[in-house]
């Protein structure tokens, strides 16, 4: 019995891995799989914002500072030290751990407001900073020359859309399923159980302020992976990407999807990243259609899709599950 | 007699100039069930939050088991063997009920983030070991049929026995109950004094904070009574029964032994 | 780091005074609307750009004369922040903090998007309040325009202290704003209370911008950036307070443009960061802001 819950646990995985593979052959078009590449890429940070917001209850309006530190350090470690980019992106991760951790200690001290406005600011500071890397980048706009990523002797530029697009969903799942793994651990009831009641947890022996740094550095470290991999698909990054509308791009996918819901961001990123390609329909006024679309979905469901989506199948479920009982008794 | 497991020695919490709990000493002795009852806003309850380190003392020592432990944080409690239940329910709605039970193994288990995103060996046998003795402490409190259920969908009174479940699965040595009884009906009050009792009999030591005196009177060994953060009778329920000081803090209370 | 002349010095507090006057006129439209409502309005600098761009149009389009173009302004971005409330804020009931403000978010995209096709993306002209040579003072020039922004800022947080002390509604908002159930006790309708609240940060946001489109570049994004400016000095004076609202906004003003005066050359570019910066330190330091009483 036991056995046959934890196999029904890997369909979506599977479903989602089959898809995944399918999606470029069928799709055949360059530009819609990079667009998926992208969501991959988006896919880690918001898993993280996940577990950060959905699991432990807290709030970051400054994902897009850590997927920025990921990104310029990987990138400016491998122009400007000639370090090999899979060296280059490790030494980035780690760095941005280190930052998200003397950051998270005194900024999680905070809530609710307090705790938004202080990775606002967070944010905005290290897009300022990137904003005025010229004196490093030799380039007003950005940062350029970025070596793709080899293996086997094989490139991962621009030109290898497909390598590009493996790379990073192989990349994206696995950090979906070690972000299940820990969600179905002593760790991460601990996040949920600090959500839940910070007084209960903390009777109960969970160190508060450990576990949300822990939760906030996993989130960062996620931002990271995919702010690295960013930087050497692109080979050209610009900082305009990593300032507070991309974090609240990404807060947005958490939430639409669905907060405390792992495949729900899977999902509220495939939305928000293909919204803005769908809307281009709408021509000049496709900024104002995706700002009614993100007021109307928060304002009739602000549980998310797969929240909502969830309640439905449940609603269905008890009608049908007398009988099921029924039948286990009999 | 034998060592008390726990030594409280001139509690003293001042909110702002506002005396709480006034130089309290008690001795808790294993195996006991001892009771703190006491009007409204007596302290009972900033006891147990300056116990369990929920807020800093103003002054005194914590003595559980011949250590201080008046120094260390909260969360440091349940792995010393000590866990409480609240007295407004702390009960972790985005969880189901056996989840919530899991969350008190948190002590007893050690495995990290890195554990269990590679669910290693350790992170297998700990959570094995977890769920199973969670079940088998759900189904002493008779809710292990609700095991996988959200728990906010439960009833208060089948709530406050998910709280005391999850303070029973770490083993711990000193229960502190606060007002398990509050809000239950007349069964579900039996049923829990009659856990309480087979709690204590499987040797843990509990300390209880109520206001239904039938179940003070009944299953205590040793009642402490607290009057506007002050102690001001100790002894068993018989003698605080007849004990004048008592009865005038009670005056104009509905008294009801 | 150089050393700017004292001449140097006061022009940089002039100007600096006068951002910080709109600085103060945002914060206190976020202050207007958390008081009410616990919402940060991330949409305030929307109506910041909306109030500016509307007048310009009113003004050299329809060539109304300036005061007319600049109350009518206010009317309609008056009603934008009432239209605002009833149609995004109140059907959203018991909402968590994050969606409250993915919706503000999701409003300043939308003001935003409806001005780009509008106004097109370069910065509009917009004519001086009057015309004239700058004022000397202590041998650092003011323009008139500046003089205006700093009469408007004065006239706008005298106005809104006045409407809170002395007229009905005004004194209905403040004790919505100590104690909303209470509030709701003695009778006081708290969802009006709210609408008006909308409505007067939204004329406040609007004030700020007509008076600074002259000097500032005056586009369809120049919202966010003065809105988070200003975000940053409601946070500083205390989330919640008027009068330090009006303090943190001259502050983060004035920093912000000493920062510039004294920072080495090649560096004043990082004077975006300072609001920011000031924003972390009190928040790690003192949360409740330089006038707040402890965070509860």
């Amino acid at each position: 019995m036991i056995k046959d819950s934890s196999y029904k646990k890997h369909i979506p995985t599977v479903i989602l891995a089959i898809i995944l593979i399918i999606y470029p052959f069928a799709s055949g078009n360059n530009y819609h799989i990079n667009v998926m590449t992208l969501v991959g890429l988006y896919t880690m940070i918001v898993v993280g914002l996940n577990l950060l917001m959905g699991y432990a209850g807290q709030i970051s309006l400054g994902h897009a500072g850590f997927f920025g530190i990921g990104a310029y350090c990987s990138g400016l470690l491998n122009v400007k030290m000639g370090l090999p980019p899979w060296i280059s992106a490790i030494i980035a991760i780690i760095f941005t751990a280190g930052i998200a951790y003397f950051i998270g200690i005194p900024t999680l001290k905070l809530k609710g407001h307090y705790l938004a406005m202080a990775t606002l600011g967070f944010g905005e500071v290290v897009h300022v900073i990137l904003s005025k890397m010229d004196w490093l980048t030799d380039n007003p706009d950005g940062l350029a020359d970025i070596k793709p990523f080899g293996l086997f002797g094989i490139k991962f530029d621009s030109s290898f859309v497909m390598g590009q697009y493996f790379m990073a969903w192989i990349i994206a799942v696995a950090i979906l399923v070690i972000s299940m793994n820990i969600t179905n651990s002593r760790v991460g009831r601990a996040f949920k159980a600090i959500h839940g009641s910070e007084t209960a947890a903390s009777s109960m022996g969970v160190n508060i302020a450990k576990y949300k740094v822990q939760v906030f550095v996993l989130s960062a470290v996620y931002a990271a992976v995919a702010g690295c991999l960013y930087a050497h698909f692109r080979q050209f990054i610009a900082p305009s990407i990593f300032q507070l509308h991309t974090s609240i791009t990404l807060v947005t996918m958490v939430v639409i999807g669905g907060q405390g819901n792992i495949w729900g961001a899977v999902l509220g990123t495939v939305l928000l990243t293909w919204l803005p390609e769908w809307l281009t329909v709408a021509e000049e006024y496709d900024i104002m259609f995706y700002g009614i679309l993100l007021m109307v979905v928060m304002i009739f469901m602000p549980d998310g899709l797969v929240g909502r989506l969830t309640t439905l199948f449940h609603r269905l479920w008890s009608r049908f599950s007398p009988r099921t009982q029924a039948e286990e008794n009999g | 007699m034998s060592t008390p497991i726990l030594e409280v020695d001139n509690l003293r919490k001042e909110f702002g100039g506002l005396v709480a709990v006034n130089d309290v000493s008690f001795k808790v002795h294993p195996g006991q069930i001892m009771a703190i009852i006491g009007p409204n806003g007596a302290g009972k309850t900033t006891t147990y939050n300056l116990i369990t380190k929920f807020y800093p003392l103003t002054s005194g020592n914590i003595i559980y088991k011949q250590k201080r432990i008046d120094h260390l944080p909260s969360h440091k409690m349940a792995g010393l063997g000590i866990t409480r239940t609240f007295q407004s329910l702390q009960i972790m709605n985005n969880m189901t009920v056996l989840e919530n039970v899991m969350v008190g193994y948190h002590c007893k288990s050690k495995h990290g983030l890195i554990t269990a995103a590679l669910r290693l060996p350790l992170y297998k046998k700990e959570e094995r070991d977890g769920r199973n003795k969670a079940m088998s402490v759900l189904e002493f409190v008779g809710l292990e049929s609700k095991a996988d259920w959200p728990a906010s969908s439960l009833s208060f009174g089948e709530q406050r026995m998910v709280e005391f479940a999850r303070a029973l699965v770490c083993d711990p040595d000193l229960l502190m109950l606060d007002e398990p009884a509050s809000g239950l009906n007349i069964p579900e009050m039996e049923h829990m004094a009659e856990l309480i009792y087979r709690v204590r009999d499987n040797g843990v030591t509990v300390m209880l904070i109520e206001h239904d005196m039938g179940l003070v009177m009944n299953i205590s060994d040793v009642v402490t009574v607290l009057n506007y953060g002050q102690k001001i009778a100790e002894g068993t329920p018989r003698d605080i029964q007849n004990n004048q000081d008592v009865i005038t803090a009670y005056l104009g209370e509905e008294l009801d032994f | 780091m150089q050393f700017p002349t004292f001449q140097q010095l006061i022009q940089h507090i002039i100007y600096g005074i006068t951002v910080g006057g709109i600085y103060a006129l945002v914060a206190m439209g976020f202050t207007i609307i958390y008081n009410a409502t616990d919402v940060i309005n991330f949409a305030q600098g929307g109506f910041v750009m909306l109030g500016a761009m509307i007048m310009v149009s009113l003004n050299t389009t329809l060539n109304l004369p300036m005061p007319l173009a600049f109350f009518l302004s206010i009317l309609i971005v008056t009603a934008i922040g009432i239209i605002f409330e009833r149609a995004a804020i109140n059907p959203v009931k018991n909402a968590s903090v994050i969606t409250l403000i993915i919706i503000t978010v999701g409003a300043s995209i939308f003001f935003s998007g409806i001005a780009l096709p509008i106004w097109g993306q370069d910065p509009i002209y917009a004519k001086p309040f009057s015309s004239g040579d700058p004022v000397s003072f202590l041998g650092a020039k003011i323009s008139l325009q500046q003089l205006w922004v700093l009469g408007i800022t004065a006239v706008i947080v005298v106005a809104v202290q006045l409407f809170y002390k002395y007229t009905i509604i005004g004194k209905a908002m403040r004790a919505t704003a100590i104690n909303r159930t209470a509030a709701r006790l003695m009778g006081i309708n708290v969802r009006l209370m709210v609408l008006c609240s909308f409505a007067l940060s939204a004329a406040v946001g609007a004030g700020a911008g007509m008076a600074i489109a002259p000097v500032a570049h005056a586009s369809y994004d120049m919202g966010s950036m003065l809105g988070l400016k200003g975000f940053c000095a409601a946070v500083l004076g205390g989330l919640g307070n008027g009068v330090g609202a009006v303090v943190g906004g001259f502050t983060i003003g004035i920093i912000e443009r000493l920062a510039i005066g004294f920072a080495p050359l090649g560096y004043s570019g990082y004077k975006d960061a300072v609001a920011f910066i000031i924003l972390l330190v009190i928040l790690f330091l003192k949360p409740s802001g330089l006038f707040g009483t402890s965070q509860k």
